[in-house]
């Protein structure tokens, strides 16, 4: 294992991947990830600073993640994207799937920020 | 210069750290731009790309039938790409059947997340072949281009899965 994971708030969690995210590691990604999905956290930020490898199967991890949260709510964002981690995302055309900021701390200043109000003159409850 | 193209070899095996021996092997080709006059900036890392997803199936799936492992990495600059040519000594498998498995299991209404090496791997190179090598021998070779033309993105998930809620239509840089 080379990740480790923090929350930030009740709904957000910086993932540290480290130096890979690869078929070695995926299954204990997930898991530790799906942990804190139970436990109440809907947003992901993945800090690839420093990491050598993202393969396949660790892709489809993070894609598997992204799946989960969406209909929640959530979202699974990509910052301090190394270049071998670039490389895949741009051969799996995966930035059109993960946001991507070029620090973890301005993903999580992102994420942190309220859900902008209704437009005005919207409904916004039940009648 | 005829003749000279520069090759590297290495044998490996250990299939517990073979995939951390290719690694260490290329992030020290990068370091040192080894191959910067053969590959586009990004090329190194899509050879390493490459040949970590045909390790890891090897690692992950061939059956070596209690022999002792022998995985050889061979790198040759040749024009227009670097050729890589790995040869190991497991029972081999059905290549194609298994990248037609692969391309179904990318288009399942709930796809799994592991199965996508193969396709991966086709994606990063061209000229792939797989074939015995004789001698109880298996061999793929390819050749990781230059530099990637934008039409060989690779659709490791299908296209309604990458309708994409990200805020930019261009990927960031990379930081490092």
């Amino acid at each position: 294992m080379s990740f480790s994971i923090q929350k930030t708030s009740p709904t957000l969690a910086v993932v540290r991947v480290g130096k890979a995210l690869d078929f070695r590691n995926a299954a204990e990604f997930k898991a530790s990830c799906q942990e804190h999905v139970r436990a109440g956290v809907r947003h992901f930020v993945l800090d690839f600073s420093g990491t050598g490898i993202l393969d396949s199967t660790g892709l489809g991890v993070v894609f598997s993640l992204y799946r989960q949260l969406t209909p929640i709510g959530g979202q699974v964002v990509f910052a301090s994207v190394s270049r071998p981690v670039q490389v895949v995302v741009q051969l799996t055309r995966t930035y059109k799937v993960f946001r991507q900021f070029p620090t973890v701390d301005a993903a999580v200043e992102t994420l942190s920020r309220p859900a902008p109000a209704p437009a005005p003159g919207r409904p916004t409850g039940t009648a | 210069m005829p003749g000279s193209s520069p090759s590297y070899a290495c044998r490996f095996r250990d299939l517990d750290t073979i995939v951390d021996e290719v690694h260490a092997l290329f992030a020290g080709w990068a370091r040192a731009g080894t191959f910067a006059e053969t590959l586009d900036a990004s090329g190194i890392f899509v050879a390493q790309l490459a040949v970590h997803e045909w390790v890891a199936n090897l690692v992950q799936h061939a059956a070596f039938g209690g022999r002792a492992v022998e995985i050889d990495l061979s790198l040759t600059v040749e024009a227009g790409g670097l050729r890589c040519v790995i040869e190991d000594n497991s029972d081999g498998f059905d290549f194609e059947e298994q990248v037609d498995r692969q391309e179904r299991l990318v288009q399942a209404p709930e796809p799994s997340e592991r199965g996508r090496g193969l396709l991966m791997l086709i994606a990063c190179a061209e000229d792939l072949r797989y074939e015995s090598a004789g001698r109880g021998r298996q061999r793929i070779a390819f050749v990781v281009p230059a530099s990637l033309p934008p039409e060989r993105l690779l659709s490791l998930f299908p296209p309604d899965h990458l309708r994409g809620d990200a805020a930019q239509p261009q990927p960031a840089g990379p930081t490092s």
